[in-house]
């Protein structure tokens, strides 16, 4: 999913990119209860029987899937931002492990583009000063080829490695 | 779609080759893995069946002993349920789910890597304990202890291969529910998936709830086996019935598994095919959610002949009774789909027409199963056979053929040749009717299931059964051509084929690109 | 059929006439000869019946549309999705039904479970391969094998009547008796089953089952084991014959004076052919399920009674060298006293159960002394019932 505020010509112009998550933190962790609970139901109501092996197993499952809904869950509000604001290129980034905001001079920026040999784009950074940002992981191969085009023309050169 | 147009103006780049197969994370690459990894088990124990018949072609023992004859019935059982129904279902989930909701891939593509990639292992697994001294497990693919106590090594090898398949159900079920709830596409809500995608997040969660419980069960076998406890061992206190009761109760959600999304494929189609709406969206998928709760409540009804209390048998009579209902709203539901419609009969609808019929006759006999008297002279008899037969092949088996001849057109770019798919469709339903409908008489009529000669007064029918089913095996051999001739070309189908569909998919291109969908697409 | 297949497919010709000449086109259950039976049989006809009507209404409908709703009679589409009166109607109306079929189910099924007033009990057990039935209140008890030829069911010779489904001693009762049956399993589950009567029940080891039935017609009526038991299970049929009471009294006389003398001939010796004749009989029926009618076994699954043949069970190896019994897998070489001991206790967690409680001394005796002096096993051992009767009463 991608946010554009501004157009490609204003002095401000901010793109944003999340993933596309249908389900909300809330609703995760009450499909997590509802599976959990049946789960540990059918498996208490056994061990009371005397079947108790069943109880790591509805362990093991509920940890497995713990584990994939805290990832999505993690990720749900990873986003990334770029602002171009008069000569000021900002991009954030955010997600569970970093939290990152640079800012770069927009005269010296330069938009960086690298391609796989069969013509995906597959990397989208910003240069300055000898440092690069990557931007745009989250956006597809077109959606980072669109970009490059309107950054290439707010930032000057367009190099290609 | 600018996007996609876009995107195939450069070609795809992933790893070429077998390592494209091992190493793939792509949800069309691993539905193609388990579509062909189903159908060689399918034909596998297809292979088995006709052994089987053959056995029983007359009375008297020709050419197996019986604990070879044992050994065949067990492994068709199990290899057809774990190799071929469940895993060719999972094939069309991940073909097709991420194209139903407009996402780019499955939620964990490397878990989806993986959840397949365990299925051969433990398909090996049972393959080689044919090879073991006293060859594979022959004590049922229900594995009831004491019996499946006494067995050789095969026997650890079939407990092994299930552990093996329950992990790879477990992992595939969570992918799916983390699929669906997580990635479909804005403006998608519940309410408004398509019927398939709907029946698999209930199959998911049915298959979560069960699968612990069927660990649970195979590993207390195994540790009885072995490590001298006694669970199932009435010498040392243990309570053999306690296993059927652990054994069921995954058991009979597991028959829904196995149903569920062969209800999913029969709502995609009849619409397409009648070019109309599915009749009664909402009460479709409550009826589907119905069934799944149910299906919890009414595992004892495989054991009503074990010696429970008559409340017992009331109880587990009235719930499988409920049953009828909501899977009663599902037929008349697809009846009211047809009716007024515009109606064609390609290889799809016929089969699907041809499953709701039959699937139909399963339901009015597993009704009858449900009257514990009856089923007290019905329990373990060809009837239960018969039964279970017009569920899982007319039901499951045929509406997978139903959906890989509808998909076929999307997922390979080619029209399949009607001709031949029609052959199929006719060679199919009667051999199956051939086979499978004298057994209700011979069931009636007293004769055992699992056993390897019979009374002469079963001849008649029997040789009747064996001819249909030789049928019925050699024209899947013709659904295998038609299907890779397909695959090789054919007709070119356009984005979309049936006039009739109006999923997500079928705004693709045919095939699809390899990495569809990479933004979310705009659904009304 | 020309005359060359015929003589290169005996076994086939020889069972495709045997079974021509019994026919049985039967298409519902069989007939039913106790009242539950008679319930059951009428309740599956009202059943069938309505789901019969059911499926005629809905497919009939369904096949209406496809004949009249079709595209190339140029139907054009209706686009209705719902109609929630009639989805309303459609849920209801199959509830009504499935009560009505609910109401008589309910009642057969408490006059089955209703196991009260009987007049005779009989304790079954089901053994892998064979039942045993013991008449509790007159002190008679025996085991009923099946009497069907091992060369009928090889194809080598015409098939009988009653294939399959005949035993060496039936069951017998008084007509017109309520019979109450307590049903267990020494190995692992069977299920005895008399179509007729209407009774399936599961015999499980270490439980008790009951189950009722009165016949009041004479008769020889035929079921068969119907829980998978291993190699055995399609070859365990029952076979009850219900008499007049003065016959039955006469019957259980009988029995009572051949146990009798059952007991009498344990005392006395034998010679070596005597017990091998017998030790065949008892063999064939007994044993042969499992270790095969000439002893080889089934590689892997039952040893070998032979020496020198193929490999056994590496389990099965490993007990029996716990008791210092396997060389090599010659089972039976080994010592006499092991051999006994093995046939009546049994090896624990495999088939070979201990056959000690249901066969006589003689008997035994007798299928030792054949174990050890055929199929080219040739130690000239011989086992008297009095020795067997001395490790009983020492060992129990």
């Amino acid at each position: 999913m991608v946010d554009v505020s501004g157009s490609t010509s204003s002095v401000h112009y901010s793109i944003t990119a999340r993933p596309n998550c249908s389900l909300s933190p809330a609703g995760t962790l009450c499909a997590f209860c509802i599976i959990a609970f049946v789960t540990l139901a059918v498996a208490l109501a056994f061990t009371l029987l005397g079947a108790w092996p069943i109880l790591p197993f509805a362990g093991l499952e509920l940890l497995i899937l713990w584990f994939c809904f805290r990832h999505i869950w993690r990720h749900a509000h990873d986003y990334e931002r770029l602002t171009i604001d008069d000569h000021k290129v900002i991009v954030e980034k955010h997600d569970p492990t970093c939290d990152s905001h640079v800012e770069l001079n927009g005269y010296w920026a330069a938009v960086v583009l690298e391609f796989m040999p069969d013509g995906d784009c597959r990397r989208l950074a910003l240069r300055s000063h000898g440092k690069e940002i990557e931007f745009g992981r989250l956006l597809n191969s077109e959606e980072k080829l669109d970009l490059g085009r309107v950054l290439q023309s707010r930032l000057g050169s367009y190099p290609t490695t | 779609m600018a996007t996609t147009t876009l995107h195939d103006a450069h070609h795809d780049a992933h790893p070429t080759g077998v390592m494209r197969w091992l190493t793939s994370t792509n949800h069309k690459d691993i539905g193609t893995l388990y579509l062909w990894f189903s159908f060689i088990m399918f034909l596998f124990a297809g292979g088995l069946a006709m052994l089987i018949r053959a056995e029983l072609f007359q009375p008297g023992l020709q050419f197996f002993q019986p604990n070879l004859f044992n050994q065949f019935t067990t492994m068709h059982g199990l290899i057809m349920i774990f190799g071929a129904i469940m895993p060719a279902f999972v094939g069309f989930a991940n073909w097709q789910i991420p194209m139903m909701i407009g996402a780019p891939d499955m939620a964990f593509p490397r878990l989806n890597n993986w959840s397949f990639w365990l299925l051969p292992a433990a398909a090996s697994l049972l393959l080689m304990s044919f090879l073991m001294p006293g060859g594979a497990a022959a004590g049922g693919w229900t594995m009831y202890p004491p019996l499946f106590i006494q067995g050789g090594m095969s026997y650890d090898m079939t407990i092994f291969a299930i552990h093996i398949m329950g992990l790879s159900s477990i992992i595939g079920s969570i992918n799916i529910i983390t699929t669906i709830l997580n990635m479909r596409t804005p403006g998608m809500t519940m309410m408004k998936m398509p019927i398939f995608v709907w029946t698999w997040l209930i199959t998911a969660f049915l298959l979560l709830s069960a699968m612990p419980v069927l660990a649970s069960a195979v590993t207390m076998l195994l540790t009885d086996r072995h490590f001298g406890t006694y669970f199932f061992n009435a010498a040392g206190g243990g309570d053999p019935v306690m296993f059927q009761h652990i054994f069921w109760f995954f058991g009979h959600p597991e028959v829904y598994i196995m149903i569920l999304p062969a209800f999913g494929i029969l709502s995609s189609i009849i619409p397409t095919f009648s070019r109309k709406p599915l009749f009664g969206y909402d009460s479709m998928v409550y009826a589907t959610a119905a069934i799944a709760l149910l299906s919890f409540l009414v595992w004892a009804h495989h054991m009503f002949t074990v010696g429970m209390p008559a409340a017992s048998q009331l109880f587990f009579m009235y719930a499988t009774m409920l049953i009828a209902i909501p899977t009663g709203v599902k037929v008349f539901n697809w009846t009211a789909t047809m009716w007024r419609g515009s109606i064609t009969f390609e290889t799809p609808m016929l089969f699907a027409i041809a499953v709701v019929c039959l699937f139909t006759i399963g339901g009015f006999s597993g009704l009858v199963l449900a009257i514990v008297p009856v089923d007290i002279q019905l329990q373990d008899t060809y009837y239960v056979v018969a039964h279970f037969h017009y569920v899982l092949f007319s039901g499951a088996a045929m509406s997978i053929m139903a959906g890989v001849y509808y998909w076929l057109p999307k997922w390979t770019g080619h029209m399949y040749d009607e001709r031949l798919g029609k052959i199929h469709f006719w060679l199919t339903t009667i051999a199956f009717n051939v086979t499978f409908f004298p057994m209700h008489f011979i069931g009636l009529a007293g004769m055992p299931r699992r056993i390897p000669d019979y009374a002469l007064q079963f001849a008649e029918f029997n040789m009747l059964q064996s001819i249909g089913s030789f049928v019925l095996g050699a024209s899947q051999l013709l659904f295998l051509y038609t299907v890779i001739k397909c695959i090789r070309g054919g007709a070119t189908a356009g984005d979309r084929p049936w006039e009739g569909a109006d999923s997500l998919e079928w705004t693709l291109t045919s095939p699809p690109p390899y990495h569809s969908f990479q933004t979310a697409p705009a659904f009304k | 059929m020309p005359c060359n297949i015929r003589s290169a497919l005996p076994t086939i010709t020889i069972s495709l006439s045997a079974t021509s000449a019994y026919a049985d086109f039967r298409f519902n259950l069989q007939p039913a000869v106790t009242p539950i039976a008679t319930e059951i049989y009428d309740l599956h006809n009202l059943i069938l019946l309505v789901c019969l009507a059911i499926f005629i209404v809905v497919f009939g409908v369904m096949f209406y549309a496809l004949y009249k709703h079709r595209k190339s009679v140029g139907h054009s589409p209706a686009q209705f999705s719902h109609n929630t009166k009639l989805e309303v109607v459609w849920t209801i109306i199959p509830f009504f039904i499935l009560v009505g079929m609910a109401y008589p189910t309910t009642q057969t099924i408490l006059r089955m479970k209703t196991v009260e007033n009987t007049d005779m009990s009989i304790k079954v057990t089901g053994r892998q391969w064979y039942w045993e039935y013991e008449y509790m209140d007159a002190g008679v008890n025996y085991v009923s094998n099946l009497a069907t030829p091992r060369d009928q069911i090889d194809n080598k010779a015409a098939k009988t009547p009653h294939y399959l489904l005949e035993v060496d001693q039936p069951m017998v009762v008084p007509t017109g008796k309520k019979v109450r049956l307590l049903l267990t399993a020494s190995d692992v589950i069977h299920s005895w089953w008399i179509p007729a009567f209407g009774v399936k029940q599961d015999a499980i080891p270490g439980f008790i089952n009951e189950a009722w039935f009165q016949v009041d017609k004479p008769g020889i009526y035929r079921g068969q084991c119907a829980e998978l038991c291993g190699v055995g299970h399609g070859f365990m049929p029952i076979v009850v014959e219900a008499k007049p009471q003065e016959e039955y009294d006469a019957w259980l006389k009988n029995q009572k004076a051949q146990l009798a003398a059952t007991a009498e001939a344990a005392t006395k010796d034998y010679t070596l052919d005597e017990l091998k004749t017998r030790g065949e009989t008892i063999f064939n029926s007994r044993c042969a399920a499992c270790h095969q009618a000439n002893g080889q076994g089934i590689p892997g699954v039952f040893p070998p009674l032979v020496g020198g043949a193929a490999f056994a069970n590496q389990d099965t190896l490993k007990r029996l060298a716990e008791r210092g019994f396997a060389k090599d897998g010659k089972i039976v070489l080994g010592p006499k006293d092991k051999h006994l001991d093995i046939v009546m206790h049994g090896i624990p967690g495999t088939a070979m159960q201990g056959l000690g409680a249901q066969m006589t001394d003689l008997e035994v005796a007798a299928v030792i002394t054949y174990e050890r002096n055929s199929w080219g096993n040739k130690t000239g051992d011989m086992l008297q019932p009095k020795e067997v009767a001395a490790v009983r009463k020492s060992k129990g």
